[in-house]
C-alpha cells in the first residue's frame, strides 16, 4: 500500500520510510520479515527487524494509543522533527489499521499520499523534539473508540 | 503443474501451446481491494494452455504467503471466466476454494494488443465463501513473460534501546518521515 500509493508516487528525496517489522501476533520470525521486505522496494525505505515489543511501546504515545501496541501505526513527520530520549517526538500526522483512533485516521493510500506530499511542500513545522514523557493519548480530531482498520470478513478470510 | 513450474521459470511455452489462443492465456498483475486505498491485496494470475488446450497456471497473492500456487481449474466462456485455486482457510478449512470470477475487458476476447489473444484487462469479483471483492489484473504480456524483479532490501536488526532507527530518523531530519510499525504475517 505504501510503496504503490505513496513512494511510487511521490518521486522526492525529500521522503524517507522505515519499515519495523516485528511480533504483532506472535508467530513473526525474522524470515518472514527478510520476505516482506519485497514490499516496499524503494530505495528509500529502511527496513528494520525485531522481536521485541519495545518499539511499539515507545511509539504507543506519539501514536495517541493508551492500551494498545502501535503495531499496524503509521506515523508522518515533518522535516525538522528530532528524535531526543527514549521516546520518538509527536508525528504530524498518525494512520492505523484497526486501532481505538479515529476512524477518519485508518490507514488510506489517498490520504497517506496526500498528508506526505503537503509535508514535503510546506517544509520544516515547529512540532516539539520529543514527546513529554507523561504524554498521554494525542487528542484524536474525529470519534475515539471506533475501530479502522480491515472489514471484518477481509481480515478473517483473506487467504493464508 | 510441469506447465506451472515452466511458467514459474519462465520457460517458453511449447510451441503447440502458443498456437492454441485463450483471451485469458498471459501473465496478469493487480490488486484485489477489499477496501479502496485501505486494503488492497497484490495479485498475478498466470495461465497458458496445456498440449490439449486446457488452461494451467499459478497464482500468486504474496501478502498471504501465496507464491506460484498452481490453480485448481480455469474455465473460459467468451469474455467470462472462472478461476479456482485452493489455499487453507481459517474459516473454511484446509482445502478452500478461491475463486477469480469476471470477465476479460478493454479488447474483450476477440483482440488483444499487438495481436495477443484476448483483452488486457480482467475485472470481476474474487469469492471466498460468503465474501466478495473487486479485482482487476493487467495483462503483462504472454506467459513465461519475465516478471518485474523486485529487489529485496536489506533488513536490519534493531536494538532494545531503538538506536539504529532513532540514528536514521535524525540523520534525516530534513526530510519527511513515515515511519511505519508491521507485521510480516
Amino acid at each position: 500500500m505504501v510503496q504503490r500509493y505513496v513512494l511510487d508516487r511521490i518521486d522526492d528525496d525529500r521522503l524517507r520510510t522505515y519499515v519495523v517489522w516485528g511480533p504483532m501476533q506472535g508467530g513473526e520470525t525474522r524470515q518472514k520479515a527478510e520476505e516482506a521486505t519485497e514490499s516496499q522496494s524503494d530505495p528509500r525505505a529502511t527496513h528494520f527487524w525485531t522481536g521485541a515489543q519495545v518499539v511499539a511501546e515507545r511509539l504507543q504515545g506519539p501514536a495517541g494509543l493508551e492500551d494498545e501496541l502501535a503495531w499496524d501505526t503509521f506515523l508522518l513527520y515533518p522535516p525538522g522533527a528530532r528524535w531526543e530520549g527514549k521516546v520518538p517526538p509527536e508525528p504530524a500526522h498518525v494512520m492505523h489499521v484497526g486501532k481505538s483512533l479515529p476512524a477518519a485516521d485508518r490507514l488510506n493510500g489517498e490520504k497517506l499520499y496526500q498528508r506526505a506530499g503537503e509535508l514535503i511542500e510546506t517544509g520544516p513545522s515547529e512540532l516539539p523534539d520529543a514527546a513529554p514523557p507523561d504524554d498521554g493519548p494525542r487528542g484524536g480530531e474525529g470519534e475515539r473508540g471506533e475501530a479502522g482498520g480491515a472489514p471484518p470478513e477481509a481480515a478473517h478470510e483473506a487467504p493464508g | 503443474m510441469v506447465l506451472a513450474c515452466l511458467l514459474a521459470a519462465g520457460v517458453a511455452l511449447p510451441a503447440a501451446a502458443a498456437q492454441q489462443p485463450s483471451p485469458l492465456s498471459g501473465l496478469w498483475q493487480g490488486q484485489i481491494v477489499y477496501e479502496p486505498a485501505e486494503l488492497e491485496l497484490d495479485a498475478v494470475l498466470e495461465l497458458a494452455p496445456d498440449a490439449q488446450g486446457r488452461l494451467v497456471g499459478t497464482v500468486d497473492i504474496p501478502s498471504q504467503g501465496i507464491r506460484y500456487l498452481p490453480i485448481s481449474s480455469a474455465e473460459v466462456d467468451g469474455d467470462r471466466f472462472h478461476v479456482v485455486f485452493r489455499w487453507p482457510s481459517e474459516l473454511r478449512g484446509a482445502d478452500a476454494p478461491y475463486e477469480f470470477v469476471g470477465e476479460v475487458a478493454e479488447g474483450g476476447a476477440e483482440g488483444g494488443e499487438g495481436g495477443a489473444p484476448g483483452g488486457k484487462v480482467l475485472t470481476g469479483t474474487f469469492i471466498e465463501g460468503e465474501n466478495r471483492n473487486p479485482f482487476e489484473l493487467r495483462r503483462l504480456g504472454p506467459a513465461g513473460t519475465p516478471r518485474p524483479e523486485v529487489a529485496q532490501p536489506p533488513l536490519h536488526d534493531l536494538s532494545t534501546d531503538l538506536a539504529e532507527l532513532r540514528q536514521a530518523f535524525n540523520e534525516d531530519e530534513d526530510r519527511v518521515r513515515l515511519v511505519l510499525l508491521l507485521s510480516p504475517t
